[in-house]
């Protein structure tokens, strides 16, 4: 983004690509353009005219993220580095920033690259520590969700979609980052032992981490709007959510902006970030949870929940005590209608799975086969009255059974036995498909 | 712990002490190193920072006066044993190699 004199970047790095920032600055110091300040990656630039200005990208482990800006110990820091000849240019968190237009006569700020080593390392440490965490997190949830064997409700769950992928794409951005600090910690490490220059990651290798971590941004934010658009079903519920979203967002900025200029002691600073960070992240998965997802069926929903689930137990000449419960869900990828219907003696439950897309299906069909694997699935003769390209399993004595077509598996369960099976599946070919 | 970690003072830890052994703040340190060393030791002020840190943890150093942000220190008796015994094993260097290497070279 850039107006008359003010350019805004967006530049992700963590404490080990000081190269990299460095480096970054220093080219667009020779576009003309002289670094104001840095908030959370945002970078400020002013316009100036073209000139080589030598950067140093410092960071003070002494400091702590939650510090408010200009702490003593950093002020302290940027006096010994001012009398060195660095003019300070900004902070941002533990990183501190110098520059100079003379870097012939200057001394470095650092002279020793070990210290230099255990200093960037140690305040890169929390970062990473952070993205570990977040890491198993993902791999946690993903693997209870997606690979727990039972994918049918997350499959026909628009709101389990969404959060599926942002846990990948969290996990993904994780990944990056830990293995790029990895290998950066054992090359620097690796090459300090050996007295030598210690590597720092250059700017090229900083912008294509940036372009994948970015495109994965891109990627996610796309999705969540394609997917909540198609699956929302009240236009203003998405209008009011992305509003409130926005709203929080500005809040929590004006927040911080309010701690960051009062010099509150450490703690309780610290303990107000944490907090209105939890309450924040809370307040959007409520939103999330109670907005996006679809409480008003359109007519197009309600035609295939009614079609999906006409298959009642007066069908089979038995009393209705109360109406059917039937439960429905849809996502971009799939349709899941449940019902059950019972009176004091007889139960008929069943799911309809409806998908266009031939993998979901096939995930489907494999996961309830080897569900019922130890209950003894098998597969059974067709019935005359329904077609071939419908495949028919069956379990627990013929009391079961699954019919799967090419976009729709039915999962039916019966509790009584007057009517034979043959007649029943009729039935239920004849209702559901 | 401490012993071991200055076992072997590295030069810039070598000339900060040494210059402490007058009462000094940051900024004159750089310069008392430079004077002492005649320039050939350039310690930066990032990593003078950071080893004063450590050296005040270890009580090898003490602040002596704060002036508004400007701290001054001092060398202690521990810093002082530290630095007088890199000094005598730096002078076992020296006469090791005088005696070996005079008669070779």
């Amino acid at each position: 983004m850039s107006w008359k004199d003010t350019k805004i970047t967006f530049f992700n790095y963590f404490p080990y690509d000081c190269a990299a920032v460095e480096e970054y600055l220093e080219r667009m110091a020779a576009k003309g353009w002289l670094l104001q300040s840095i908030n959370r990656g945002f970078f400020k630039f002013k316009k100036i005219e073209q000139k080589k200005i030598k950067y140093t990208v410092d960071t003070l482990s002494k400091v702590s993220v939650f510090d408010v800006k200009d702490s003593d110990a950093a002020v302290e820091y940027r006096e010994y580095c001012e009398a060195a000849g660095w003019n300070y240019v900004c902070e941002n968190g533990k990183t501190q920033i110098f520059c100079t237009e003379d870097d012939k006569k200057i001394r470095p700020i650092h002279t020793d690259a070990e210290e230099k080593f255990k200093e960037v390392f140690k305040s890169s440490l929390l970062y990473v520590i952070c993205q570990l965490v977040v890491a198993f997190m993902c791999i946690f949830i993903i693997k209870s969700t997606i690979f727990s064997g039972n994918t049918e409700h997350l499959l026909a769950s628009s709101f389990l979609i969404i959060l599926g992928m942002l846990m990948i794409f969290f996990l993904i951005l994780g990944v990056i980052q830990i293995t790029s600090f990895l290998i950066w910690a054992i090359k620097a490490r690796h090459q300090t032992v050996k007295n030598k220059l210690m590597p720092y990651n250059n700017y090229r290798q900083l912008r294509v981490r940036n372009i994948l971590t970015n495109g994965c941004i891109l990627v996610y934010i796309f999705t969540f709007l394609r997917y909540s658009i198609f699956t929302t079903t009240n236009k203003w519920q998405f209008a009011l959510l992305i509003f409130i979203i926005i709203f929080s967002v500005v809040v929590m900025i004006y927040v911080n902006s309010v701690i960051e200029k009062k010099a509150l002691i450490g703690k309780t600073n610290e303990a107000i970030i944490i907090l209105s960070t939890i309450a924040f992240v809370v307040f959007i998965v409520f939103l999330i949870v109670n907005i996006i997802r679809p409480n008003v069926t359109t007519v197009n929903e309600d035609s295939i929940q009614r079609e999906n689930a006409s298959l009642l137990l007066s069908d089979f000449g038995y009393k209705e005590d109360k109406s059917a419960n039937i439960n429905f869900d849809k996502s971009i990828l799939a349709t899941r209608t449940m019902c059950s219907d019972e009176n004091s003696n007889h139960t008929l439950s069943y799911t309809v799975f409806q998908s266009k897309y031939s993998w979901v299906m096939d995930i489907q069909k494999k996961e309830r086969l080897r569900r019922f694997n130890n209950l003894g699935i098998h597969k059974i003769q067709h019935s005359v009255n329904i077609p071939s390209n419908i495949e028919i399993f069956t379990y627990d004595d013929k009391k079961s059974f699954i019919l799967v077509s090419k976009d729709k598996i039915v999962d039916i369960n019966r509790s009584f036995y007057y009517t034979s099976y043959q007649e029943f599946l009729d039935k239920v070919y004849k209702k559901l498909f | 712990m401490a012993r071991e970690q200055f076992q072997n003072l590295t030069e810039p830890m070598y000339y900060i002490l040494m210059s402490l052994l007058e009462e000094r703040c940051g900024v004159d340190i750089m310069e008392a190193v430079d004077k002492i060393s005649k320039g050939r030791v350039n310690v930066g002020p990032g990593t003078l920072y950071a080893l004063l840190g450590k050296f005040e943890k270890e009580s090898m150093i003490r602040e002596t006066e704060v002036q508004g942000r400007k701290r001054s220190y001092i060398i202690t008796d521990k810093g002082k044993e530290i630095l007088l015994e890199e000094y005598k094993r730096l002078i076992s260097l020296v006469e090791d190699g005088k005696k070996y290497m005079g008669e070779r070279l």
